[in-house]
């Protein structure tokens, strides 16, 4: 007996592949077995050709050119690239750089890598929103910053940082940006040709492609020089090794074509469920919405549920696939590093949870998920000591 | 996980006879409390257990397990119950053993609060 899933509102962990990308996929992988690398037979040349047309789709679809685009195994080893990369090929200029607290543990780690190595970082702290300010940036760039991180869109909170202004500042004081965007293509426009980004991270699973390939863009004018990470047979212009993957990087493109066509109309109706979404949960009292209040992509609520453990409101939802917070860090205990970089405690943290909707959510899961987290959250707090606590403590204001 | 759903455990001890206790363990900062309360009946048997908690998955479902456990148990069997059989019955992954810890510790100090009043009594 088939057992009914959950209805999944976790589109920012990952998505179900699109059914368009899933065929471009199956041509490749059916029809185009060959290397890319083996010129000499027509297995080999079909192969290339397809890669190469695929590599020609996804630049036009982020407006990059062709060679700025390095196929990898997904977002993190771009972001690996990106910052191994440059920090190996700039370090006799400087050995600075700056990244913020609430970044993806992919460019986190790196970082601290870094330090261990004699590199100095600068983790700024956002405010109580997750914004950085430009002013901020400003006065942590100094005369030996060679790269400063951040990401578009934060996959814990959806809070968008202003890259378009950030990168002005950067490409002003010489200094390299790399903005990790496997959260913000799909979800707001962009176009590398009108932003003086140097680096940007991508990853297909998050825009309705298959698991295992992303992207690093890397700027040719001005040219960004890099040292590889993976060594091989010098594939990709020698900096990443490796057999290219035919079908993945097909799925890629086509899923980068469709999230760049499909992004208005697609996030004015996302917009409306997860207003719609919010208006249900918000009748519950002690719910907050944590991060910016409008600078932030429609798919994200990131909400505390006061007096409620997310953990436990997640075990008491079964019907409801959703997270604490990011599901690379799902199976730590401790709270989420992005909530407590802006400025929460452990318990505030630890009672929030991520909903994400996605191309495939539907009014009516909306509206069954605003049913069910109302119960439950109603249930937990009738049996938590704390919800007691407080509403003993507000009693004479409510008796009034 | 069964005793997550069990909230017939999740409650108040209402009208029952016996002596009162009630144990309160754990850190309002973590996020990890249990408030368990028991009656003791005269011949030192938990006639009731009940709990009111805050905490993960894994902390309502040690809670609820405690108190299924200890129901009809003589305090000195109850003060028994530890860790590491809450954690196998659970089957606890082992981020989550803080979870049969905090709940062993409800029991031993729900008990104790017990044998306190006892002495007080005498």
């Amino acid at each position: 007996m088939a057992v009914e899933k959950p209805i999944y509102l976790d589109n920012m962990a990952t998505t179900e592949v699109d059914p368009r990308v899933l065929e471009k996929m199956l041509v490749a992988m059916t029809s185009c077995y060959g290397n890319p690398s083996s010129n000499s037979h027509p297995y080999g040349w079909d192969s290339k050709e397809m890669v190469d047309q695929a590599t020609c789709q996804a630049a036009d679809a982020i407006g990059a050119r062709v060679e700025e685009i390095i196929w990898t195994s997904g977002a993190t080893e771009a972001n690996n690239l990106a910052i191994y990369g440059v920090a190996g090929a700039y370090k006799r200029r400087g050995q600075h750089i700056i990244t913020c607290a609430t970044e993806h543990k992919a460019v986190l780690e790196p970082c601290q890598q870094l330090e261990k190595q004699g590199f100095q970082i600068t983790y700024l702290q956002p405010d109580r929103g997750g914004m950085i300010s430009l002013e901020q940036l400003q006065q942590a760039i100094t005369s030996e910053t060679i790269l400063v991180s951040l990401m578009w869109v934060n996959n814990e909170t959806g809070v968008m940082q202003d890259i378009p202004s950030i990168a002005k500042l950067t490409r002003q004081k010489g200094v390299l940006l790399h903005v990790d965007a496997a959260q913000a293509i799909g979800k707001i426009p962009v176009d590398i040709s009108q932003i003086p980004i140097d680096l940007l991270s991508l990853s297909a699973h998050k825009i309705y492609g298959p698991k295992g390939v992303g992207a690093l863009f890397v700027c040719r004018r001005p040219r960004v020089r890099l040292h590889a990470q993976i060594h091989g047979g010098g594939q990709q212009y020698g900096l990443r090794g490796g057999t290219l993957p035919t079908q993945q990087i097909v799925a890629m493109a086509e899923a980068l074509t469709i999230a760049q066509t499909d992004l208005t109309d697609e996030c004015q109706r996302i917009e409306k469920l997860r207003h719609h979404l919010w208006q249900g949960i918000a009748q519950l009292p002690e719910v907050y919405l944590n991060g910016h209040a409008t600078e932030r992509v429609p798919h994200n609520l990131n909400i505390c549920f006061r007096f409620v453990d997310g953990e436990a409101l997640m075990m008491a939802l079964p019907e409801l696939a959703f997270s604490s917070g990011s599901a690379c860090n799902a199976m730590l205990t401790e709270t989420s590093h992005v909530l407590r970089a802006m400025g929460y405690d452990d318990l505030w943290a630890a009672s929030s949870v991520r909903i994400s909707l996605g191309r495939f959510t539907t009014m009516a899961e909306v509206d069954s998920a605003i049913e069910l987290i109302v119960a439950q959250v109603t249930r937990l707090r009738g049996i938590s000591p704390l919800w007691e606590r407080f509403c003993d403590q507000e009693a004479p204001a409510y008796a009034i | 996980m069964h005793y997550l759903s069990q909230d017939i455990y999740f409650s108040e001890l209402g009208n029952v006879a016996g002596t009162k206790v009630q144990s309160q363990v754990g850190s309002d900062v973590r996020g990890r409390i249990i408030d368990l309360q028991i009656a003791v009946n005269g011949q030192r048997l938990i006639e009731k257990a009940r709990c009111k908690v805050h905490g993960c998955g894994y902390t309502m479902a040690a809670a609820a397990y405690i108190c299924e456990q200890i129901t009809s148990k003589a305090i000195s069997e109850a003060y028994k119950l530890d860790s590491k059989t809450i954690a196998l019955a659970l089957d606890l992954p082992n981020a989550k053993i803080y979870a049969a810890v905090l709940a062993e510790d409800a029991v031993k100090t729900a008990i104790n609060q017990f044998l306190r009043g006892e002495d007080y009594d005498r």
